[in-house]
């Protein structure tokens, strides 16, 4: 037995090779704790996602040389890992790492002034060791992005730079509108799209289905499911960098992928599309972004979207599935929502109430029923003649 | 503490079924003067009123005031165990939860003793002020009874007419109309079958006659029974006891037809 450390499994970006890269440690831009990051001098920033098999079905890996005549030297004949779990490298804009320096959460913090871009590299990385920031800051990448969000001025024969709110805004309204256009990845797709999308009836008849062919979908499951990551991230990061591993822990895929059972959404294309934007920009606020930028954001792009027809939408959805709850609560009593929970008291005082009336009905005899049908029209009340006497 | 010992449990057997049909709960107000009750039925338009004095129980027994709410159907089932001939006492606490039913039958040394829960009853009560009628009419109750009975067949509603010939009354309906009438008459040899009339003025009235046939149930307390009527006041039907009254009154049917 062997006292280093197991290996882990990374997947790294095929077209770099790997004697470039380096892990460096970098505050999240979200939580601000430090987290790994791996970079390359011209490729830039990438992000590690872990893949942990969920520990309702546990995984491991099983590592064997490719060439049983001449074993790396790690490797021996093959080694056996209890952790299951696999890292993913993605490239990511490196934008995001520097935001929370660039447009701190107080405004007093922030930078008010045209700075050349070394200038303000340094005003982003003081206070911190230069070592791993001056990876990601050296890289051409980060440049381009920087100057994505800053107004410039042009200063002799240099730019200068300033952070732009408003800039920024552009930027990532734009990353959001992209990440929706076409479709979010399969497995978001399917749970913040179509889920919410659906109407309540062909959610009980799409279940139906499920159930057969559950359990067949089960065995290829991971495998398929990994490799719909990778074909993702890859299309992805290509395009814009800002690849989307999916939120660390929501990875596993449930057994219902879209592929294996299509789902008709019956939302019209428009009020999909805005739903696909607002998961977007909820994916990237909460992945990548500090909270204030976040809250900026989604005012942002209320004001440049129209959201009216995807809330109406909504609304009426949660409407009729409280109607199809309430339908189903009839039969098995044991669906019932916490709303219902009053109105089924409701319902049984009513009952009782009626009960006793019933009970009391039967009581009275036959000549009182009689004289309770009795014409009374012309007959004053008993009270006209007589008064009320004082208790 | 309440002890009022009823030397025959079918007085309150007859009163309880008398009215039982009328009104359902009930409160039995308890004093000096006797037991009494009163109540309206459902729609208002009649009003039942009894007393059983004090002197009609030996002992009658009461500390203070109580009034015991009853339902009638619950009382009318423990009077189901009680004969006729029964030695009736009834018993209370001050404030009470229970009223307790004793039968005695001296013939075969019997006891029966029955709890019948109470209930809470908020009641109001009517004044009812004495009234001068201009016809008070006395007849045998079999015989009102009978005449009820019969004009019902005809129609819903029957009018009272009162005069110094005698007593028409008279209905009409679908399938036609009738009339009974009856005349003064004296019967010395048997005082009950008598009928008079005492009239300051001819009155006219209509009544419904399913109330009516109702307060007849009460024909069992009394061989005679009283109407007085006047204009603008309900009937009074009076049965009378040895030590007692059940009476009945009755809004008279105005502006139809």
């Amino acid at each position: 037995m062997s006292t280093t450390k197991p290996p882990h499994i990374v997947l790294l970006p095929s077209t770099l090779p790997s004697t470039d890269l380096k892990i460096i440690t970098l505050p999240h831009p979200r939580t601000l704790v430090p987290t790994r990051y791996l970079v390359h001098p011209t490729q830039g920033l990438h992000e590690i996602t872990k893949l942990a098999a969920p520990a309702s079905i546990p995984r491991s890996w099983l590592l064997t040389p490719s060439e049983p005549s001449s074993p790396p030297k790690w490797l021996g004949n093959g080694q056996i890992l209890q952790d299951g779990s696999m890292y993913i490298c993605t490239p990511m804009d490196p934008l995001f790492v520097l935001l929370p320096r660039l447009f701190p959460a107080d405004a007093a913090d922030a930078i008010n002034r045209f700075l050349p871009m070394e200038d303000l590299f340094e005003e982003i990385t003081k206070e911190e060791e230069e070592g791993d920031w001056g990876l990601v800051v050296g890289s051409q990448v980060t440049e381009k992005r920087l100057a994505a969000v800053c107004e410039s001025v042009d200063v002799g024969d240099e730019r200068a730079y300033k952070p732009s709110r408003e800039k920024l805004m552009r930027v990532l309204d734009g990353k959001c509108v992209r990440m929706a256009k076409g479709g979010l990845p399969a497995t978001m797709e399917e749970e913040f799209v179509q889920k919410p999308l659906t109407r309540p009836m062909a959610e009980i008849m799409a279940e139906e289905t499920e159930r057969k062919k559950g359990a067949e979908s089960v065995k290829e499951l991971e495998v398929r499911s990994i490799k719909k990551q990778e074909d993702n991230d890859g299309e992805r990061g290509g395009s814009d960098g800002e690849a989307a591993a999916e939120g660390a822990g929501a990875l596993f895929t449930p057994p219902d992928s879209q592929a294996a059972r299509p789902r008709l959404a019956e939302a019209s294309q428009e009020v999909t599309d805005l739903l696909r934007i607002r998961v977007a920009s909820e994916f990237i606020s909460n992945n990548y972004l500090s909270i204030s930028i976040a809250e900026v954001l989604s005012d942002r792009l209320q004001k440049s979207h129209d959201f009216t027809p995807l809330d109406s939408y909504l609304s009426e959805l949660i409407k009729s599935r409280q109607e199809a709850t309430a339908m189903r609560s009839d039969d098995f009593t044991l669906k019932r929502s916490y709303q219902d929970e009053e109105g089924i008291v409701d319902r049984k005082r009513k009952k009782k109430e009626a009960e006793e009336a019933e009970k009391k009905k039967k009581s009275v005899s036959r000549a009182t029923k009689e004289l309770q049908k009795a014409d009374t029209r012309g007959m004053a009340k008993m009270t006209t003649y007589f008064t009320r006497k004082a208790a | 503490m309440l002890e009022a010992r009823l030397e025959q449990a079918g007085v309150l057997k007859k009163v309880v079924d008398a009215i039982r049909d009328l009104v359902q709960d009930i409160n039995f107000d308890c004093n000096d003067s006797g037991i009494a009750l009163q109540a309206m039925d459902n729609s208002h338009v009649a009003l039942v009123s009894m007393l059983l004095k004090s002197e009609g129980f030996s002992p009658y027994r009461l500390d203070r005031n109580i009034a015991l709410g009853i339902n009638l159907t619950s009382l009318t089932k423990v009077l189901r165990c009680a004969q006729n001939e029964d030695i009736l006492t009834l018993k209370a606490e001050d404030t009470p939860d229970t009223l307790s039913l004793i039968f005695e039958n001296a013939e075969n040394d019997r006891i029966s003793e029955y709890e019948l829960k109470l209930m809470d009853i908020d009641q109001e009560h009517l004044g009812i002020p004495e009234t001068e009628y201009a016809a008070a009419i006395s007849m045998p109750s079999a015989e009102f009874q009978r005449i009820c009975r019969d004009l019902i067949q005809l129609s819903d509603s029957v009018t009272i007419e009162a005069s110094k010939e005698g007593v028409k009354f008279s209905c009409s309906g679908d399938i036609g109309s009738g009339s009974v009438t009856l005349r003064q008459q004296n019967n010395v040899d048997k005082p009950d079958l008598s009928t008079k009339i005492e009239l300051t003025e001819p009155v006219t009235l209509t009544f419904s006659l399913k109330y009516l046939v109702n307060f007849c149930k009460a024909s069992a307390l009394s061989s005679v029974v009283t109407l007085s009527l006047s204009n603008e006041v309900p009937l009074l039907v009076e049965y009378a006891m040895g030590s007692g009254f059940v009476r009945f009154y009755l809004a008279p049917k105005i502006g139809e037809d």
